[in-house]
């Protein structure tokens, strides 16, 4: 049976009218688990947990302190509606723990691949031990790549849609029906939750590379907890797909614990992305850093929405937002609400974004040196994702990214 | 008796004087279409403000309270008096105001600023104004200041009627509908094509009445090429019973014309401030907000500009400092519909003493604004670890050809700085209010000098026993 869900939440709503406070995506199908391959190095522990263990909905709450119910209690990004898909089916719980000193350079490797007729959930765990180090790449591709994504030449810097007068001057009115982002339906549909836990002193660094087909609806939840002085470091990189939900919540509870969030995208066509991103600062000393990088093109819309939360005995944390947005095209609809909520006195608290079109005088600059125009929107909307990318020391997942691109 | 703005001068017993309630007539507590018929009755309404008042309480009984803000649990509007008037009519010269409340103005400056810096000055006393005066000068301007409930029956009729809550429109949120319901008091200036008036209007509204509501309605139509200061203060005495203040301001600004509306908030902190304001300004017109808000129990306040025509632009400056009991919820909407449009918001926050501070803003840039830039930037200042501050931005952008920027911080005072300024001699306490101060420049210096002043000495006020 279908269900709707409310996701995304923002944790301090603001005014109704601007249609940021959450996302609802309608008509969720019934899901069963998705095509998972994985690469494990040899010092990475795999286990399969199975789904009668985990799921709460079969009276089975899983043992008090073993590894699935450490992992299942942290919350994700995307809020309780995404743990009630994820226990409506459920599936087991894939998870990859790391012993404690070890030191894995060599990353686990997972690749999903889903069919547009075949609506699929995957449940997966990290778990790292004291001092360890693990890095996670997850690739989300369609099972027919070759129609996956068109090629970044289009130039869409001319001709806009004309507004609505009459909808502009109701701008800003609480009780307004002001258009926003639709919920659609689109016929492939997919969702993961991936739960991380860095015990003290240890890093994760998970890796995510998402190129699907255009028609598909894709809900990627992430939620971390983070130990004393350890660190937890994320790069996705949203290259294709219909329409994109992902939340990432993540506990800097203990201290000097530390987060690096990096996302990149490239938005074209009608494609939709709806952010949630949550560091909640207890610990002392605390630091989290989220990066928003992306290009919209063609009718592309994304909303973004980052919150730092100093809370109580966050003395000496630190945190910083920074976005950066070009906008390709006259039709795109970017949206950016970051929030910093504090309750704490001794902190530090950051939030930058420069949203627009290319810089005039480095277009001028360019075409003067002999570059056409598409050529060079199409060389800057590449440099945001290299950026991005910069934070991937794995050359495959590299040759991956630049290989899609073209 | 001293002057008002030295220093030493300043303490709350000049916002917290209480006259006696007598000579006064009070409709009941309450919100009922009878109520709201009794206030057209008092008012000598039209039919159509009738009409338009009995319209207003059908929506504000359809709409819900906002799910996104302070709470507003405690403000119970059976116990609300929205109508309360001394038995005097309003005067053109302070010597024929009861002297009860003459007195209280004189407290407050109101009439020396008037005679030393102010263009013209309308007093109100809860719901009607009591006096109301402009400068023989500037009236042969063509300039027109008046009461609202003059304007809307006399020569300015159909250019009120034209106008009156068009840009805030009753169902735009639940206090909107409520103002439109009971309105009553508040101000109208228009200001002719080309004309600069070079002082100020200053409009202050008091609140005398416990368990009452204010709703003020201020409209001005700044025309073609023109130019005006307007002020608004407004403060009240402390009562241990809700007070409301859901008043209205409507700005219109013409093209080429300049407005700045400058705020002194400083209602007490029994007040639920629920106030709506908002300007839509024309080609080559320029708004610019200048707001202080230290009072109130809980403020909903977010001035909104909608920039309609080319090269439009908007600037707002706000400081707001939420003390013990405050939860204080302000900001700015910008809205560009329209292109080579420009707007710029700079505002500081300060929280102390477990008081809540959000700023909340919104950035929206419609399909024609092409060539449009805006830039926010909002600071936050913590003054303990009991106190809270938040910042809740967002931007909504459906052009490529735009440029926005927007930059947040949050942190507390240098122990650096004041250690620096304690070396030079300066108490610790002392040192402390003037990094204050100095953090909240961005408004002073916008204002003009007497109420910087008053500014500066509420921050002082807000800072005694900061320390330990």
């Amino acid at each position: 049976m279908e269900m709707d869900m409310t996701i995304n939440r923002l944790p301090a709503p603001t005014w109704n009218w601007l249609h940021v406070n959450e996302a609802t995506v309608k008509g969720v199908p019934a899901l069963q688990a998705g095509r998972m391959e994985d690469e494990t190095p040899e010092t990475i522990e795999k286990q399969v947990i199975s789904r009668d263990v985990w799921n709460c909905d079969n009276k089975k709450q899983p043992d008090a302190g073993t590894l699935s119910a450490e992992l299942l209690q942290i919350p994700g990004g995307m809020g309780a509606d995404m743990d009630q898909l994820m226990a409506k089916n459920p599936t087991d719980l894939h998870t990859w723990t790391i012993a404690a000193g070890v030191k894995e350079s060599a990353p686990v490797r997972l690749h999903f691949t889903y069919e547009p007729d075949a609506p699929a959930q995957d449940l997966i765990g990290i778990c790292a031990e004291e001092d360890s180090e693990i890095t996670v790449i997850m690739d989300f591709r369609g099972a027919d790549m070759d129609s996956a994504h068109g090629k970044l030449t289009d130039d869409e810097t001319n001709g806009s849609k004309p507004g609505n007068t009459a909808a502009d001057d109701r701008v800003g009115c609480e009780q307004s029906e002001y258009p926003t982002v639709s919920d659609s339906k689109l016929s492939g549909f997919a969702a993961i939750q991936t739960k991380i836990s860095a015990k003290k002193g240890a890093k994760v660094h998970l890796v995510q590379i998402q190129r699907l087909p255009e028609n598909f609806t894709f809900l990627n939840d992430v939620g971390t907890d983070c130990g004393e002085d350890a660190l937890i470091d994320t790069v996705q990189v949203v290259l294709g797909g219909g329409d994109t939900y992902m939340g990432m919540r993540t506990d800097l509870g203990a201290k000097a614990s530390s987060l690096e969030s990096k996302v990149g995208y490239l938005l074209d066509k009608k494609e939709k992305l709806d952010l949630n991103y949550l560091a909640y600062h207890t610990g002392a000393k605390t630091t989290s850093r989220m990066d928003v990088s992306g290009v919209l093109r063609g009718e592309s819309q994304k909303l973004f929405r980052g919150t730092i939360d100093f809370r109580n005995g966050s003395v000496g944390a630190k945190g910083d937002e920074k976005e950066d947005v070009l906008l390709f095209s006259d039709n795109v609809i970017n949206r950016t609400v970051p929030l910093i909520l504090c309750e704490e006195e001794d902190v530090e608290g950051n939030h930058g974004a420069t949203i627009g079109k290319l810089d005039e005088a480095l277009l001028f600059y360019l075409s003067s040196r002999g570059i056409a125009e598409e050529e060079i929107y199409e060389m800057m909307a590449r440099a945001r994702i290299d950026a991005i990318c910069s934070g991937i020391v794995d050359e495959k997942t590299q040759e991956l990214v630049q290989g899609y691109l073209g | 008796m001293k002057e008002k703005t030295w220093v030493e001068d300043v303490n709350r017993s000049i916002y917290d004087v209480k006259n006696e309630e007598k000579d006064v007539y009070r409709l009941q507590a309450g919100l009922t279409p009878e109520i709201v018929a009794q206030i057209s009755d008092e008012k000598h309404d039209p039919d159509w403000m009738r009409e338009f008042r009995q319209k207003s309480l059908e929506i504000y009984n359809e709409i819900p309270v906002p799910d996104w803000g302070p709470s507003i649990d405690g403000l119970n509007m059976d116990k609300i008096a929205t109508y309360v008037r001394t038995n005097t009519n309003m005067k053109a010269n302070w010597e024929d105001v009861p002297e009860d409340i003459k007195k209280t103005f004189d407290l407050l400056g109101i009439p020396q600023a008037e005679r030393e810096s102010l263009a013209g000055v309308g007093a109100q006393y809860d719901s009607e104004l009591v006096y109301h005066n402009v400068k023989a000068e500037v009236a042969a301007q063509g300039v027109v200041y008046t009461d609202m409930e003059s304007a809307l029956t006399g020569e300015y009729a159909d250019m009120v009627k034209s106008h009156f809550m068009k840009l805030v429109p009753p169902r735009d949120h639940k206090f909107a509908a409520l103002h439109g319901a009971v309105w009553s008091g508040g101000s109208f200036v228009y200001v002719p094509p080309g004309v600069k008036v070079d002082i100020p209007l200053q409009s202050y509204f008091r609140l005398n009445a416990p368990g009452a509501g204010q709703f003020e309605h201020t409209l001005i139509i700044v025309d073609e090429g023109a130019d005006l200061h307007f002020i608004e203060g407004c403060s009240a005495p402390k009562y241990n019973v809700a007070n409301l203040h859901a008043g209205c301001v409507e700005l219109f600004v013409g093209k080429n014309a300049r407005l700045r509306y400058s705020t002194i908030e400083n209602w007490s902190r029994n007040m639920y401030n629920l106030n709506t304001k908002r300007a839509r300004v024309e080609a080559g017109g320029k708004i610019e907000w200048v707001s202080g808000s230290f009072g109130s129990h809980v403020s909903y306040l977010y001035p909104m500009s909608v920039l309609a025509g080319d090269g439009a632009r908007a600037e707002f400056t706000g400081v707001t400092f939420a003390g013990k009991g405050q939860n204080l919820d302000t900001g700015a909407k910008m809205v560009h519909l329209a292109p080579n449009t420009s707007s710029y918001m700079n505002t500081r926050s300060i929280s102390k003493g477990g008081g809540i501070s959000t700023f909340r803003s919104s950035v929206t840039v419609m399909p024609k604004a092409k060539h449009s830039k805006s830039s926010v930037s909002c600071q936050s200042l913590m003054l303990d670890r009991i106190s809270r501050s938040d910042t809740v931005p967002a931007m909504d952008i459906r052009t490529s050809d735009a440029d926005i920027g927007h930059e947040a911080r949050i942190g507390r005072i240098s122990d650096d700085a004041v250690f620096y300024l304690m070396s030079r001699g300066i108490p610790e306490d002392e040192a402390r209010a003037l990094i204050v101060s100095g953090f909240a420049d961005n408004v002073s210096k916008e204002l003009p000098v007497e109420y910087a002043v008053e500014m500066n000495n509420l921050i002082r006020l807000e800072m005694k026993g900061s320390i330990g």
